[in-house]
């Protein structure tokens, strides 16, 4: 690659000390600090359950259909995303958009169920400051709800530029993100929900 | 042509791999997680869940993230950041499960 190819390309397309674009470098670096900052939560919250056998009765407060329709929402709205970075690969613009706009859309799904959970459990008495079981839960899921939130935010604005045939490499970006998201809750789920 | 040298990313060397049948496996890992959550917390069925739940992230890892393709730095990335939440674990273990709780509640 010559020179005045590498200024027509961005920045974080070009690739660094191997064939990895600087992008995706920056993009696991932004995982790897993420695995840290919920690692650590969930880390806590599993010592404080093993000492704390009777969270066991107050986790069966938590509605198990609906954390396992949220699974559903964000494993599906993660190959939606997945199916946007082959689009975008292949250059078909409209197949990522639509694939980007069914992700944002579930991923707003997954956060209207998760305030139709808040609202349900506030009202019957178990807020944030019940119980230190309920603290974590909201900590745990507030966190990931800020994340699904930023995660939908990110995906707009990729899809507004994508959809304008620019920066298509954002895609897997966002895509990593997402995904990222749709893990944390894969592990959320069975300690918040099921193994209660 | 100018235009498609910009958009066109540079290292695709990812595999594309048949991402539904990948989203129909972790659906049926779903399922199954849950069943099992209905036989009682026992220390089978949680032992269950939770691997069920390592296998479900580590396919998204694999297929969604393309982690399979990478090369090997990126997985010591990743490495490196489970390894420093061992050692947090480990420096949080004593402050918690060695001490007796005084927690208002």
């Amino acid at each position: 690659m010559d020179t005045s190819d590498t200024m027509t390309h961005d920045v974080a397309s070009i690739p660094a000390m191997s064939e990895v674009p600087r992008g995706r470098i920056a993009m696991w670096w932004l995982v790897a600090s993420e695995i840290v900052i919920f690692g650590g939560a969930v880390c806590c919250y599993l010592m404080f359950r093993f000492r704390h056998p009777e969270w066991g009765a107050l986790a069966a407060h938590t509605s198990t259909p609906m954390g396992a329709l949220n699974t559903l929402v964000l494993l599906t709205s993660s190959l939606n995303m997945v199916l946007a970075h082959s689009a975008a690969e292949r250059q078909d613009i409209r197949a990522a958009c639509r694939n980007m706009i069914m992700a944002m859309l579930l991923g707003c799904v997954f956060l209207v169920v998760k305030a139709i959970e808040y609202t349900a459990e506030i009202r019957q008495g178990y807020t944030i400051t019940a119980d230190l079981f309920w603290s974590f839960y909201y900590l745990l899921t507030g966190l990931h709800a800020l994340h699904v939130i930023a995660g939908v935010t990110a995906i707009f604005f990729v899809m507004l530029s994508a959809s304008k045939r620019r920066h298509l490499h954002r895609v897997e970006m966002a895509g990593i993100y997402w995904h990222l998201v749709d893990i944390v809750w894969l592990f959320l789920f069975p300690l918040l929900y099921i193994a209660g | 042509m100018q235009e498609t040298i910009e958009q066109q990313p540079v290292a695709n060397y990812h595999r594309h791999v048949n991402y539904i049948k990948i989203w129909a496996i972790l659906l049926v890992l779903l399922i199954v997680s849950l069943i099992v959550g209905m036989i009682g917390y026992q220390f089978f069925a949680v032992w269950m869940i939770f691997t069920i739940a390592v296998v479900k992230a580590l396919m998204v890892v694999a297929y969604y993230m393309h982690l399979l393709w990478e090369p090997k730095f990126l997985w010591l990335a990743v490495g490196f950041a489970v390894l420093c939440l061992f050692f947090l674990f480990l420096g949080v273990v004593p402050d918690i499960l060695l001490v007796k709780l005084q927690l208002a509640h």
